[in-house]
């Protein structure tokens, strides 16, 4: 049980930084670029995916240990992480509404997983 | 305190000068579009993904679906820098979990997977978390 938990904390970890990611290509897409390759081609953009890379080999490997069933809820930790990354790191604003929704859901996805 | 904080203001404006209130979508409903048709696009590799999966590991129809979940990602990468461009990423994030219905809708017509009730329950609520989550423009 405590080596299953080990391999979805792993999963959890690459959730995590793939929301990370997700943040360096907001504020990638914020800035402004002389030329539109520059858009795809500048160094957050490129961490970024070279983080989303090595989320995927991390899940592949946590895969291994933990049932696919479980993989909606694992992933849907990122409409947690996501919204608290953005609210602090690109001053985002939530509105109660906004919180409301996703909270909803992140129960379908349980339902769903049942 | 707080009288020292600014007060939002009630109606936003967008880039073109629209009036945007409460309820109303944050974004063009041009870029709404182009924001699902990318969500459907990405529900795809994982359809691709699970192809993928049923391969002898590292056999040449496992690269097969494997490069096409990474064609499929490219694809997605390139258009989802554009929608970002456009939205913010938590209003981008309120409509992702929509690919959890396309891949319901994936699973039936490919791989002849049966839908249960907790599947169709659960894609109701998520798509009114969705409704409720991407009209929440306060």
């Amino acid at each position: 049980m405590s080596n299953l938990g080990k391999y979805i904390a792993i999963w959890m970890f690459s959730v995590f930084i793939s929301s990370v990611a997700q943040v360096m290509l907001k504020v990638a897409a914020n800035k402004t670029y002389d030329k539109k390759i520059k858009e795809y081609v500048n160094p957050l953009v490129i961490t970024a995916y070279g983080i989303f890379f090595l989320s995927t080999i991390l899940t592949m490997y946590a895969l291994k240990f933990v049932p696919l069933t479980m993989s909606p809820i694992i992933e849907s930790t990122s409409y947690i992480f996501v919204p608290v990354l953005g609210v602090f790191m690109l001053r985002e604003r939530i509105s109660k509404r906004r919180l409301l929704g996703m909270g909803i859901m992140v129960i379908g996805i349980f339902i769903f997983t049942l | 305190m707080s009288n020292e904080k600014k007060e939002r203001p009630k109606v936003m404006r967008s880039e073109t000068g629209t009036p945007k209130k409460r309820g109303k979508l944050e974004v063009s409903l041009g870029w709404f579009l182009i924001l699902h048709l990318s969500l459907i696009v990405n529900s795809m590799a994982g359809a691709a993904s699970k192809m993928a999966g049923r391969q002898k590991f590292l056999s040449l129809k496992f690269f097969f679906f494997y490069g096409l979940v990474l064609v499929i990602t490219f694809a997605f990468a390139l258009v989802w820098q554009q929608v970002l461009k456009h939205m913010s990423l938590t209003f981008a994030f309120t409509n992702k979990p929509i690919t959890m219905i396309w891949g319901i809708i994936w699973g039936v017509l490919i791989f002849q997977e049966k839908v249960t009730w907790n599947m169709l329950l659960g894609s109701g609520v998520i798509l009114a978390g969705i409704i409720i989550g991407v009209s929440g423009n306060e």
